[in-house]
């Protein structure tokens, strides 16, 4: 197991992930 | 295409949502097609062995830090001689996208770094000015952040994401500038890519995700803002 390698790629799309969550969040409050 | 007609946020706003959902879906798309020639059809490198493949994220989210902040300059350098609302808007809404590319391009190169060069961290020009480029985005958004006044605020953010500009070809020519540990630029337009061509389709797969993917959330916080600021 390389973990060099899957930290890279564990830790880009979990933060990208957590943008869309936020954003998804904040769609919804804008819309109420 | 009406160009002017899509300046107004009112007009913009049902086009940025169609804009968005196609984007996001190419995104999906262009990275699963990345991933799996970058995983299962690029051969494993030479001397680098496994960990050279954090180049198909590093290398795409170290491009966007840069053009996102060229396009979040662009677009606040527009609103600041056209006192356009929804050009200040756009700038709004790449930045926090802009730092986060700028933090994964960080921290794949510090993932990349300790295997290849025996460190995490080394202050390099090029790692410096990357370093730079993310204080300026979290300074640009903390800056518009501490302003009430929205035209005040956006005003403020245009004159540092300007003059802020001027780090980018710092951090692009800094390998050529500088005697760095940093490795020069793999692809340019004046030469051939200096690696196998399926490491290169596999890269620039990730580049367009990542470009779809920052189309996507833009418009997304774009739309976000035109219902807060109304």
């Amino acid at each position: 197991m390389n973990w060099y390698l899957w930290g890279a790629y564990g830790v880009t799309f979990f933060v990208l992930f957590i943008e869309v969550i936020l954003l998804i969040k904040r769609t919804r409050e804008t819309k109420a | 295409m009406k160009w002017f007609w899509y300046a107004s946020p009112e007009t913009f706003f049902p086009l940025a949502g169609r804009l968005a959902y196609g984007c996001g879906i190419a995104a999906a798309l262009l990275a699963v097609a990345g991933l799996y020639v970058g995983f299962f059809v690029a051969p494993t490198d030479a001397t680098q062995g496994e960990v050279y493949r954090i180049i198909f994220i590093h290398v795409p989210a170290a491009w966007m830090s840069m053009l996102l902040y060229l396009a979040m300059a662009f677009w606040a350098a527009l609103g600041l001689a056209l006192n356009t609302r929804l050009s200040g808007m756009m700038a709004r809404a790449i930045a926090p996208s802009g730092a986060l590319f700028t933090f994964i391009a960080l921290w794949t190169g510090a993932l990349w770094g300790k295997p290849t060069w025996g460190a995490y961290w080394v202050w390099d020009a090029r790692l410096t000015s990357e370093l730079i480029l993310l204080f300026l985005y979290l300074g640009f958004m903390a800056l518009q952040a501490s302003i009430d006044d929205r035209r005040r605020s956006d005003r403020a953010g245009a004159v540092l994401a300007i003059v802020g500009a001027v780090n980018v070809p710092i951090i692009y020519f800094s390998v050529q500038w500088w005697n760095t540990l940093h490795q020069g630029a793999s692809v340019s337009f004046a030469k051939a890519p200096s690696m196998a061509a399926t490491m290169f389709t596999g890269m620039i797969l990730m580049v367009l995700a990542f470009w779809m993917y920052s189309f996507a959330v833009t418009f997304v916080r774009v739309r976000c803002l035109i219902r807060e600021q109304g």
